[in-house]
């Protein structure tokens, strides 16, 4: 997908220069530490929205879904629905009213921060803070790969070098400007999206001669599903696969509960909840958020399933086989042969900006966990001032890790970190974010316990039972000397339905067999709140 | 919307089942019709409440 143009070279140019705008202008606005940390909790509703939008999409979730949409046909829907009602909705409304108002209750201006104060336990936000510092870095590193691969086949630069600019522009904005110009960034870019993925539907309906007409095509050339996927389950493009077959078991727990239910508990995605000024702000953010997602992850997999309908009326193959097996070229091989010159410049842009925003937010979150709660909360117990310097240490430190790591480890460990991420966020944060919001009578020692149980539980069933990662990772072989210790459907349940609800059963459990917290300190977590 | 593009958009196949926007699996159109009502539904919700405010924090 070499697109060496002097338009695309002047595109990247101008967008670049407005990034590095965007960019001074936080550094000029961050003035003190909740401006540098939390947007000094006055951001506008439509930079909050595609801000949270923009971090929640990256790139691998238009090119990555959008092709896993392209072999398993448009059942992924259920998961655009899943990120809009659970995503935005549940998130904004029910959520991030609570999350703010709580933040501003206990002067919170991180995720394990406000975890940690609500349950008056710097263990908490210590631990929280070393396991998004630990794990995060591993997802970054994809996010980062993916960023400098792209950059390497569209601008033909060398992919060391790609990898050096995207780090190097992208750390420059957040270390200097904070959370004001990752959200900034991140609204220019959520916009460029929004005009990307919008125009990607209008034309691919255009060439396929309308809607009806389209879908009505891809139903037709159900029987060139290939033989292997239709052994697992599928059953064509615009069917679910088989109720209990493999692919129905990977779509609907890994896809729609994994991913959908996961990004509830996103560190980088919660701090956001925290920048809004008030709950007028958030309801504002809903308006543009619902539509944002249904034109990233609901465009994305209608187009890549269709993909197969403009193939196979192109070139009379099915987009898998255009795309030789590999799942992430499709989205990249559909653009290039189905739309204008003009719009494929566009959407290079629209997956840097993908890139950029969702690392640029991760840079952020993971410096603010090891900076300000792992170093400065919990190991020097909140003895030391310069929490911004500190911040920016930690960020660049652990861009610094996460380049490392994209360069040394094996794409093996590399691949499935997203999933591990998201399964730890279910598994360690959920059951606790929720206690903290909801319960009064969630304990300390509960929500420890929840967490502890959480992470681990996790991990091993990722480890050890979960086929995909625990190949993947080989450390089952290596102790056990076979892929996976269960067998059958086990291996395709995702950990977030075995995790998360043994976490949640050990805080509630723990939680009711100690003492509840004290009145005066849940007064002041749940002031102003119902 | 006309009376001939209603019977286009549903449809009910030979076999009887009802086919929505090309598309025959229930499962599927239903995701479809979904993702786009939910996402509307936020634009109403956010409509809605565009001016809300919390009575007990503004006190």
């Amino acid at each position: 997908m070499v697109l060496n143009t002097p338009l695309l070279g002047i595109t990247v140019l101008i967008y670049l220069m407005t990034i590095f705008y965007l960019g001074w202008l936080g550094y000029k606005k961050t003035k003190a530490i909740d401006d540098y940390m939390v947007a000094g909790r006055n951001i506008h509703p439509y930079i909050l929205a595609l801000s949270y939008g923009a971090t929640f999409i990256s790139t691998s979730a238009i090119i990555g879904f959008g092709g896993a949409a392209g072999a398993l046909g448009m059942g992924l829907l259920w998961l655009a629905l899943m990120n809009i009602v659970v995503g935005i909705f549940i998130a904004f409304v029910i959520f991030g009213s609570r999350t703010r108002k709580m933040g501003k209750n206990l002067d919170a201006v991180t995720f394990p921060e406000l975890l940690g104060r609500r349950f008056d336990s710097r263990f908490i936000q210590g631990f929280s803070g070393i396991l998004i510092g630990i794990f995060m870095p591993l997802y970054t590193g994809i996010v980062l790969i993916g960023g400098a691969r792209f950059v390497e086949t569209t601008l033909g630069v060398d992919y060391n070098v790609a990898l050096m600019m995207l780090t190097i522009i992208v750390a420059a904005y957040v270390i200097t400007g904070g959370l004001i110009a990752v959200m900034y960034t991140d609204a220019l870019q959520g916009t460029l999206m929004l005009v990307g993925m919008s125009f990607l539907l209008i034309f691919t309906y255009i060439k396929l001669g309308g809607i009806v007409e389209a879908h009505h095509a891809l139903t037709e050339i159900s029987y060139l599903v290939p033989e292997s996927l239709a052994k697992g389950g599928h059953m064509g493009w615009t069917a679910m696969p088989a109720f209990g077959s493999p692919i129905w078991w990977n779509l609907i727990s890994t896809l729609v509960l994994g991913v959908g239910i996961g990004v509830l508990a996103q560190p980088q995605l919660v701090v956001r909840f925290m920048t809004a000024k008030d709950d007028r702000a958030l309801n504002r953010a809903v308006f543009v958020g619902g539509p944002f997602i249904l034109l990233m992850t609901g465009v994305a997999f209608t187009v890549g399933a269709l993909s197969n309908a403009y193939f196979f009326k192109e070139k009379g193959m099915i987009s898998l086989a255009v795309a030789g097996g590999n799942t992430d070229l499709i989205i990249p091989e559909f653009i290039n042969s189905a739309m204008p010159e003009m719009f494929v410049v566009l959407f290079m842009l629209v997956l840097l900006a993908a890139a950029m925003s969702t690392l640029s937010s991760q840079y952020h979150t993971m410096g603010t966990a090891i900076g300000h709660d792992f170093y400065r909360q919990y190991l020097k117990k909140g003895n030391i001032s310069h929490t911004v310097d500190i911040t920016k240490i930690g960020i660049a430190l652990t861009i610094l890790v996460s380049v490392v790591l994209a360069y040394i480890l094996p794409i093996s460990i590399i691949a499935p970190a997203t999933a591990i991420f998201f399964g730890l966020c279910a598994a360690a944060f959920l059951p606790m974010y929720i206690g903290a919001l909801f319960w009064k009578r969630m304990t300390k020692e509960g929500a420890i316990a929840s967490m502890l149980v959480g992470t681990f539980s996790s991990l091993f069933w990722l480890a050890f039972v979960h086929a995909k990662e625990a190949a993947s990772l080989g450390i089952s072989q290596a102790i056990f000397g076979k892929d996976t210790l269960l067998t059958g459907t086990w291996t395709v349940i995702d950990p977030i339905m075995v995790a998360t609800p043994v976490a949640i059963i050990t805080g509630i459990a723990v939680s009711l067999f100690t003492r509840p917290m004290g009145r005066e300190h849940l007064e002041k977590c749940f002031k102003n709140m119902k | 919307m006309s009376h001939a593009n209603k019977c286009h958009i549903i449809n009910e196949d030979i076999n009887g089942d009802m086919n929505m926007l090309g598309i025959n699996d229930p499962q599927i159109w239903l995701a479809y019709l979904l993702s786009i009502g939910s996402a509307l539904g936020c634009i109403i919700y956010g409509l809605m409440h565009w001016n809300d405010t919390d009575p007990e924090e503004e006190n």
